[in-house]
Formats: structure tokens, sequence, C-alpha cells
């Protein structure tokens, strides 16, 4: 009896499912993937809302209709392989877009490459992703140039001297921490020592133990948000009373709802900021408010701009034949100076995308530009 | 010898929390033989219902719910109250209809308990990690001895309750009338019943205070880290059951905890792991 209820479901199922390949044509998926729940949940989540914005605003336009299938990786590689290959096999996803885990896309482009599958992230930063495949771009700049304008700011603009390097023990915080370095030295700058820990860690007292004896008199932490405010915060209970530095990692509101005071003046950089208004951000900074009720983070902004980017390339490709995977990953290699909120977009062969960083303070509990740019 | 100096103080910090974990493990253990894996739970709601009775709001559920911003110690009494009352519900629900089952059923069923209780704890507050708020004896700058080791304030809080704690304990399971019936119950339950001890409700004693402790160290830790977060019993389970089987004592002593802690035979580790063997 249940395997003949099985079976008829599975017939239902089937019957449901026949016709959505077939309008492929003039629907738009964008199969969505991010952590959206957990300790590194915020990056997923504000993507998703400027992804959200965007799909509105194209579908309000007309022509194409945009759908979003959101799936969450939690953070957790092995969810990153599962969901690429559940994307491939779903003939209805035109695109991937999201991505809040440098290694989590990493291991998922080689399964993307195998299907075809075109990714346009929008917050993974490991210089191991340019040329990982011809099917990856993303919009935001990588480690490799984040980082080493943060260690020449640091040492330039701010006038560190002595610095001590903690990062999170993978591609992202490696691949930022090195590039930071490197600039940093060239710029005259000593690295008094460099840690690592994991993602997850909660007691970093132990190793701040080992940083206070070096006395340095800044601490650059290349990692996401959760760990950098509990850093911040064991360090002042430890007496360390440097200046921090830190990455887009941490750029979350979410780093002061749980570092309080301790992250107060840390200086980190973003490749967006609300304060800076322009006449292409003006639109989005009001819809955006109107929806959520909040200001936009980098992440939701570079969100938007990517599906902005998604709706020129799907322009581009529907003037030149069918919307298939294949021609939106060419049209995405043909785009020049999409204007978005974050700047224009044009992709580089190697998939990455130029453009410029803002460096912000954190202020009273919120983040503001810093007095001294680059 | 800096560097030396502050590990010891944060060891002795983080120490103090685990032994507190220990105790409540040891408590139940004694009592009714019985490794309540709960307790790391326990830990955990302890941490986040002190959270949120300091707080003058929390996200339950996802919606934002007013609350009445108590101070840290009246927070702390409270959330300690209620975990103890929630430890006699978990007895009376998961381990009283168990009593003269085998022993690994009641030890699965506190596996059991301490899965329900997560879920339950990340469904109200959450997968995020919550911020443990600040107040003013957290704020204060940490004392340096040596000029090279620094105690912070809230620390030295810490240590106190850990030691207050543990000796009230002692004084209450060597001198009161539920004291003695705890340990009565724990020698020879059937004896105790004889005798007219109402050995369940000796138990649902040890459940609480058990609870009690295992929230206080866990609003301890969460306040000495800055955070709460649903899966933070887990990393405590571990070092609350070492703890326990090192320093294990016997509720039959009457010289108080300790007196029967040589005796390999019957240590908890290695009954621990003959149990996971036959698992």
């Amino acid at each position: 009896m249940a395997r003949r209820r099985f079976a008829a479901a599975a017939f239902g199922l089937c019957l449901a499912l026949g016709p959505a390949a077939g309008q492929a044509a003039d629907t738009v998926t964008i199969g969505f993937t991010a952590a959206l729940s957990g300790d590194y949940a915020a990056y997923g989540v504000n993507m998703k809302k400027g992804v959200d914005l965007a799909v509105e605003t194209l579908n309000k336009k007309g022509g194409v209709t945009y759908k979003v299938e959101a799936v969450d990786d939690r953070a957790e590689a092995r969810e990153g392989v599962l969901i690429a290959q559940r994307f491939c096999s779903d003939q209805a996803v035109n695109v991937v877009m999201g991505y809040s885990v440098s290694s989590i896309a990493l291991a998922a482009m080689p399964v993307y490459n195998d299907c075809k599958l075109p990714v346009l992230a929008s917050a993974v930063t490991s210089p191991a992703l340019s040329n990982s495949s011809p099917y990856f771009h993303r919009n935001v700049l990588t480690d490799a140039v984040q980082g080493a304008m943060m260690g020449t700011y640091a040492v330039k603009s701010l006038g560190l001297k002595k610095i001590y390097v903690l990062h999170q023990q993978d591609d992202y915080g490696i691949g930022v921490s090195k590039a930071f370095s490197d600039a940093a030295v060239k710029e005259g700058a000593t690295i008094a020592g460099t840690e690592a820990y994991l993602l997850g860690d909660k007691d970093f007292r132990t190793l701040l133990t080992k940083v206070r004896a070096a006395k340095p008199d800044a601490i650059f932490v290349g990692g996401f948000y959760t760990e950098t405010a509990a850093i911040a915060k064991q360090a002042r209970q430890l007496g360390i009373k440097v200046q921090f530095l830190s990455t887009d990692g941490a750029l979350n509101e979410a780093l002061m709802k749980l570092g309080g005071n301790a992250v107060e003046n840390m200086v980190i950089y973003g490749m967006f900021d609300p304060s800076i208004k322009t006449p292409s951000t003006a639109d989005f900074l009001t819809a955006y408010q109107a929806t959520y009720k909040e200001e936009p983070s980098a992440w939701a902004a570079l969100g938007y701009d990517a599906t902005m980017t998604l709706g020129a390339a799907v322009d581009l490709a529907s003037k030149s034949g069918g919307v298939t995977r294949e021609a939106i990953n060419t049209a995405f290699s043909q785009l020049k100076d999409v204007p978005g909120v974050t700047g224009p977009t044009t992709f580089e062969p190697s998939g990455d995308r130029s453009g410029s960083l803002y460096f912000l303070t954190v202020k009273n509990g919120k983040f503001v530009l810093a007095p001294a740019q680059m | 010898m800096d560097y030396f100096g502050q590990l010891l103080a944060n060891g002795l910090v983080l120490g103090a929390i685990y032994a507190l974990t220990a105790v409540a493990y040891t408590l139940v253990y004694g009592v009714v033989r019985l490794v309540n894996f709960a307790f790391g739970e326990l830990f955990m709601l302890g941490a986040f219902l002190t959270v949120s009775l300091m707080a003058s709001e929390v996200q339950l559920f996802g919606a934002t719910v007013p609350m009445p911003a108590l101070s840290f110690p009246l927070a702390a009494l409270v959330a300690i109250a209620l975990t103890a009352l929630l430890g006699i519900i978990i007895d009376y629900l998961a381990y009283r209809p168990l009593r003269k089952a085998p022993r690994l059923a009641p030890l699965i069923s506190s596996i059991a308990v301490s899965v329900v209780l997560q879920s339950v704890a990340q469904t109200i507050w959450g997968s995020e990690q919550v911020h443990f708020p600040d107040f003013g004896l957290a704020d204060l700058d940490p004392i340096v001895f040596f000029d090279s080791i620094y105690i912070r304030v809230m620390d030295i809080v810490v240590m106190a309750a850990a030691i207050l704690a543990m000796i009230g304990l002692s004084l209450f399971i060597a001198y009161s009338k539920l004291g003695r019936a705890m340990r009565a119950s724990a020698e020879d339950p059937m004896a105790a019943t004889l005798l007219g001890i109402p050995v369940n409700r000796a138990i649902a004693a040890a459940f609480a205070l058990g609870s009690g402790f295992a929230a206080l160290a866990g609003l301890l830790y969460a306040q000495s880290y800055g955070f709460a977060h649903a899966t933070m019993g887990f990393s405590a389970r571990p070092q609350g059951v070492d703890g326990s089987s090192a320093g294990r004592h016997r509720l039959d002593s009457r010289r108080g905890f300790g007196r029967r802690a040589a005796r390999p035979d019957r240590s908890l580790g290695r009954r621990l792991y003959a149990g996971w063997i036959r698992l």
C-alpha cells in the first residue's frame, strides 16, 4: 500500500515538474546558495535581501521573469557540493549566485564546471578562485587586492609599525592575511607574529596572551565577524589596548551586536557604504530602506549589483539567441561597465572584477567612513 | 614567566567553571548512577535564560519580545531556579519511568533529552550566537598582578562563586536532612525506602541541585566569553564528564567528597567506555 502511494506521489511529482523544464526560455531561475543560518549567516542573509530587491525591480520592468531558489549551505563545504549537484541536475536553474564562504565555493566549482552552469558569486574573495573555472565570475574584489590595499593603508595612513596577524584557518583567512602581511612589510612595518584559529573557536585567551607578550601596536584579524568580535572582547579582558584591524569578513552589523564596545574604533574595509550617496545609489538606498527598514550593507549592495549584472547578461543573451546556461556565461564575459551601486562591473578573463574600496571604522556602534581614505 | 602566569590565571577561571559542571554530573551520578548528558544543555539554557532576563528585549522565535532587563545577580538567580525546576521535570518525564530499567536505558534517554533541548533552544533563540549584555562589574578594568597577569573583576567573581557553591553543597549534603536522605538513597535505595525516606524526592533534589549547578556554570561561562549559543553545552560536556570522573566523589561517604576516588574498577570513565562498547 505504502509503495503504491509512493509511486503515485512520484508520478504526480513528474507531472508537476514536467512543464517547468519547458518554460526555461522566458523564466530565469537563480539558484541562490550561501550560509543562511548559523553563526555566519549575516553575509548570506544580506546578499539575499539585495538579490530579492533586484529581482523585484527586474520583474517590474517586464520581459523575462526572474525567480530565486534559495538553499542554505550552513557554511559547510560538504553541503556546498551537494547543493551544486542539485542545481546542476535541475535543468530549470540557469545561473547560481550567492556564496559566502570561499572554501565552499572552491569545493563546488568542479561540479559546476562539469555541468557548465555559470556562477556569479558576491561574497567569496579567496584568490584561489581566480581562474578556477571559465564558469566562475564574482563581483567582489579578491583578497589579494583587498588585503594588499588594507596592508598599505594600515602602514601609510594609520602609521602602524608592528602588527600581529591572526587569521582563520581556511582559504579566506590565509589568503587575505598573506596579502595584508606582504603589503605591510613592503611599506616598512614588521609583522610581530602570525597565528591561526579555527572557525567556531570561542576561547582566544591563550592566543591573545601570546600576542600581548609580543607588544604589537595593532592586531589584524583576517576572519569573520563572530570570531573577530570574540577576539576583540577577550583582548580587552586581557588588557590589550591596541588598534584593531579587520577585513570585509567583519563588515556586518552583527560585529557590534556581538562585540559591544570592544569593537569601537576597529578599522575594516568594504566595497560599499550607505553614507556615500551618488545618483546611482539613491534609488537603491530608498528602495532598500522602504523594503527592509534598515540600511543596506556592502553584501546587500553586491547581491543587488550581481543580479542587475545578470539582468544585463540575460538581455545580451536573448538578443543573440536563447537564454541558456552557456549563453549567460558567454554574456558575462562580454559585459562592459554595467552600472551598479558598487561602481561599474566588468569581468576580467580570470572571472574577477576590478573596483574600489572604502575604509570604515566603528563609531558609537555604527560603521562610518574612516577619516583617512586611500 | 609572564606567559605562564597569564595562562595559569586563564586556566583557573575556566577550571572553576568546568568544576561546577563536573559537580552537576557527579551529584546525579552519585545518587542514581546515571550520566545525565542533558546537563550540557542545562548549562546552555542557564546561559540563554540569564542573557534573556538581562536584556530589555530579545528575539524569540524570530519575534522581538520585551524583557525585564534584570541586573546580573538577579537574572542569574532566576535562571538557576528555572533551570533547577526544568531538571526536576526532566527527571520526572525522562528518567523516573526508567528507574528499574537496565542502566543504559536512562543513559540513552538522557542523550535524547539533550538533543531535544538543543533543538528547542535553537528554535527559540535561533542558531546564531547571542551577545551577553555588558554590565557594570564586567566593564571594570582588569586588575594587574606582578605587572603581567591580568585578571578581571568578574573572573574573581567566577572563582569565588564556584568555591562558595561547592562549599555550600558539601555542607548541604553533609548536614541537612535532605542531604542525608540523598546519601541514604545513594547507598541503598531499597533500605532507604524501608526506612521511610522518600527516595524519589531525594533523587529529584539531586536533579534540581545538579541542574542549578549546570546553569550556574553555563551563565558564568557565557559571561566570561561574552556569548550564549545553542550548541555551547556540547563543548562543555566532555570537560564536565572528565572532571567528574577525575575528581569522583560518592555521596555515601560521610566525610564528604573524594574518599573513594581511588577505586579504579569503579571509575566512571571506565564504565562509560564499557557502555560505549556495548552500544
